[in-house]
C-alpha cells in the first residue's frame, strides 16, 4: 500500500510518485489533490492503480489522476493516460464500461423567479418525458441499418431525424461524432442491448437536473456561453447504456486472449490492452468510437425530450433551450499535443476525466443535492494534463452502506427543505446517490482551479433532480 | 454459498463450495439474486452456453457475463444447470431459464477486477467485482 512517504510534492495541488518507485514504471505518476485530500486518496487503491497504468507500453510523460480519483477497474476512475499510437497501447479499462458517459448542459431564457411554483410540475414532466430506471427502454427502437447509422454518425443522425438542429452540433465535443466509428465492429449482442435505449437515462448516478446559476466567477467566459446569474439551466448526465457496456465486455475478453500473442503482460487483468495499431486495437477503437456516437445520440434525443417537457410546462413563454456544451468523460481520442517542443499525435485515454482544451467549456456535475460547476479549459491543461481535468465528485461510500445508513424518506424531505424537487423511480436508488456518498465537489473543483487546469466560470445550484 | 460484500463504487461477490460446478451455479444465482428479478413463473426456456477463456477466473467472469446477456437481451433469468462440463479454460452447459417480467438492479458487467478462483484443498473459493 502506498503511503505519504512515497509521494513527492510538486506544488500545493500536484503530487508525484517518481518513476523510481517501481522498476516497471515507464513514466512518473502524477495526481492533483490538496494536502487535506491526501489521506482520502491514499485510503483506496487508486494510486496503486495509477502506478500500474504508468507501466503500460508507449505511455508518454505521466500517468495522471484528478482530485476526484477513486479506485476503478485497472485504471483509476479520474485517470488520464496518453500513448504513442505507433508504440503504445489502447485499453478498454482506460475508458470504462460506460463509453462516453458524459454531461450536457442546456440554458434557458428564464430566471428561476420566472418559473413561479411550477418547478415540481417541470420535474414530473421531465420524469414522464425522459425514460429512466433499470431495464427501461425508450420510445425509439432502431435495428439494422438505422441503428448502424446512429453508431457511425452520432448526434448528427439524430438531428437529421429531426431531434434537434444543425446548430446543436456546434456545441458538442467533437460535434457529437467520432469519424473512426465502424458499426461492423459492434457485436450483435451490444446492438441488441442498445436498440431500444436511445433517449433513456438509465439508473445509478445518471440524472436530468434543473439548476439555477448561483454565482458567476468569470463574467466574460460566462457571457461567451450565454450564462448569467439567476438563469435556469439543465444538465443531462448519461452515456452509452447497455450498448457501450457490452462493447467494453466484448473487447476486454478479446484483448485478454490477444495479449500473450503481442507479448504484453500487465499487473492487473482489467488493464488488458493491445498495441493501438494492431488488428484488435483498431477494431476496439472503431467499436469504442461507435459506442461514443451512440452516447451522443442518446443525449441528443434526451435533449429533445427535455425541450418537449419544457414546452409542455411553460409553452411559448418558456422560450428555447439552447445547448451550452456537451463533454465526454469516458473516452479515448487521437489528439495533437506538444511534447518536447514538438507536436505529436497521442491516443489520450480519459476515464472519469474531462477534456479541457483552452477556451472550451467544461461541465462538472456535483452529486445529487450539491453544486455543479461550469469551468473553462486552459493553456496550462494543454501543457500539464493532455488538456484534461476532473469529471465530478467521486464516490466515497459504498451503495450498501448508503442503503443501510440513509433513509429514503428522510433524504427526500431533506432535499425538499433545500428547495430541491426530487422525481425518482425508487427510494433505494435515491439513497445510493445521497450527497454524503460522494466526495466534496467544491474541494475537487477548487483544486483544478488552483492548479490552473480549468478555471471556474459559474456555480450551479440544483432545484429539481430526476433520477431512475 | 455466496456473499455480497460492499465495495466503494461497486459490489463484490465472494463464493465458496466443495464442487467447482456448484460454485459456478452459486455465482450465477448470486448475480441473478442481486438483480432483483421478477419472473413469470410458468414461462421457461433452456439454452446452450459455450465459453472459452484464458484462465479459470476469466472463465467464471465470461460465463457470468453470458448470463447477464441472457437477462439484458432475451429477458431470461438463470434458474440452474441442466448439465455442465467444466475444463480449466472452457465450459459447456445447458442452462434452465425463466422469462423475466422486470428487474430493478442493473449490473453493467461482471469485471475481471480482483477476480479469482482458487482451491485450498477442501473448498473452491472465488470472488469478483460487479460494475453496477
Amino acid at each position: 500500500m502506498l503511503t505519504r512517504k512515497h509521494i513527492m510534492r510538486i506544488s500545493d495541488t500536484l503530487w508525484e510518485i517518481p518513476r523510481t518507485h517501481r522498476d516497471d514504471m515507464r513514466v512518473p505518476a502524477r495526481f492533483y489533490a490538496s494536502e487535506s485530500m491526501l489521506d482520502d486518496i491514499l485510503g483506496d487503491r487508486s494510486l496503486e492503480q495509477l502506478v500500474n497504468v504508468a507501466t503500460l507500453p508507449g505511455i508518454r510523460k505521466y500517468a495522471i489522476a484528478m482530485p476526484d480519483a477513486h479506485e476503478g477497474y485497472g485504471f483509476p476512475i479520474g485517470g488520464v493516460a496518453a500513448f504513442d499510437p505507433d508504440e503504445g497501447v489502447i485499453s478498454p479499462g482506460g475508458i470504462g464500461y460506460d463509453i462516453n458517459c458524459g454531461v450536457r448542459m442546456l440554458r434557458s431564457e428564464l430566471r428561476l423567479d420566472d418559473l413561479g411554483d411550477r418547478v415540481g410540475d417541470l420535474a414530473h414532466q421531465l420524469q414522464r418525458e425522459v425514460p429512466s430506471g433499470v431495464g427501461r427502454g425508450g420510445s425509439l427502437t432502431l435495428r439494422g441499418r438505422d441503428l448502424d447509422a446512429v453508431l457511425e454518425e452520432g448526434a448528427s443522425r439524430m438531428v437529421r431525424m429531426s431531434y434537434g438542429t444543425e446548430s446543436d452540433l456546434d456545441r458538442l465535443e467533437s460535434r457529437g461524432s467520432l469519424a473512426d466509428a465502424d458499426a461492423g465492429e459492434v457485436s450483435e449482442t451490444a446492438k441488441a442491448r442498445g436498440r431500444d435505449q436511445l433517449g433513456t437515462m438509465g439508473a445509478g448516478n445518471h440524472f436530468v437536473e434543473v439548476d439555477v446559476v448561483d454565482r458567476v466567477f468569470d463574467e466574460e467566459a460566462a457571457a461567451l456561453s450565454g450564462i448569467r446569474e439567476g438563469q435556469v439551466v439543465f444538465q443531462i448526465h448519461t452515456g452509452s447504456r447497455g450498448l457501450g457496456h457490452q462493447i467494453a465486455t466484448d473487447f476486454l475478453k478479446v484483448m485478454s486472449k490477444a495479449m500473450s500473442r503481442h507479448r504484453i503482460t500487465v499487473p492487473d487483468p482489467q488493464l488488458a490492452c493491445v498495441p493501438f495499431r494492431s488488428d484488435e486495437g483498431q477494431r476496439y477503437f472503431r467499436a469504442m468510437s461507435a459506442g461514443a456516437n451512440f452516447a451522443w445520440a442518446n443525449r441528443q434525443l434526451i435533449t429533445h425530450e427535455v425541450r418537449r417537457a419544457w414546452s409542455l410546462t411553460f409553452g411559448d413563454a418558456g422560450g428555447e433551450l439552447e445547448i451550452v456544451y456537451d463533454v465526454a468523460h469516458n473516452i479515448a481520442k487521437l489528439e495533437e499535443h506538444t511534447l518536447g517542443g514538438r507536436s505529436v499525435r497521442l491516443v489520450v485515454h480519459r476515464k472519469g476525466a474531462t477534456r479541457a482544451f483552452e477556451g472550451q467549456p467544461v461541465l462538472i456535475p456535483g452529486s445529487m443535492g450539491t453544486a455543479s460547476y461550469l469551468l473553462v479549459g486552459s493553456r496550462d491543461a494543454m501543457n500539464e494534463s493532455f488538456g484534461s481535468t476532473c469529471h465530478g465528485a467521486g464516490r466515497r461510500m459504498s451503495r450498501t452502506k448508503a442503503k443501510k445508513e440513509i433513509d429514503g424518506g428522510e433524504l427526500r424531505a431533506r432535499m425538499k427543505r433545500m428547495g430541491i424537487e426530487v422525481a425518482a423511480g425508487s427510494n433505494r436508488g435515491l439513497v445510493e446517490e445521497a450527497p454524503e456518498a460522494y466526495k466534496d465537489v467544491d474541494s475537487v473543483v477548487d483544486v483544478v482551479h488552483r492548479a490552473g487546469i480549468a478555471r471556474k466560470v459559474a456555480r450551479l445550484r440544483p432545484v429539481a433532480v430526476v433520477k431512475g | 454459498m455466496y456473499e455480497i460484500v460492499p465495495h466503494t463504487a461497486d459490489v463484490r461477490i465472494q463464493l465458496e463450495n466443495a464442487s467447482l460446478e456448484s460454485l459456478f451455479d452459486d455465482a450465477a444465482h448470486a448475480i441473478t439474486a442481486f438483480s432483483r428479478i421478477t419472473t413469470m413463473p410458468h414461462e421457461v426456456a433452456e439454452r446452450e452456453l459455450v465459453v472459452d477463456s484464458v484462465d479459470r477466473a476469466s472463465l467464471l467472469v465470461d460465463f457470468l457475463n453470458e448470463i447477464m446477456t441472457l437477462l439484458h437481451v432475451d429477458r431470461l433469468a438463470f434458474d440452474g444447470f441442466r448439465s455442465i462440463t467444466l475444463a480449466p479454460t472452457s465450459l459447456r452447459a445447458r442452462v434452465r431459464l425463466r422469462a423475466v417480467e422486470t428487474w430493478s438492479e442493473d449490473i453493467k458487467a461482471v469485471t475481471y477486477h480482483e477476480a479469482h478462483v482458487t482451491h485450498d484443498g477442501e473448498l473452491w473459493r472465488a470472488a469478483m467485482v460487479l460494475d453496477v
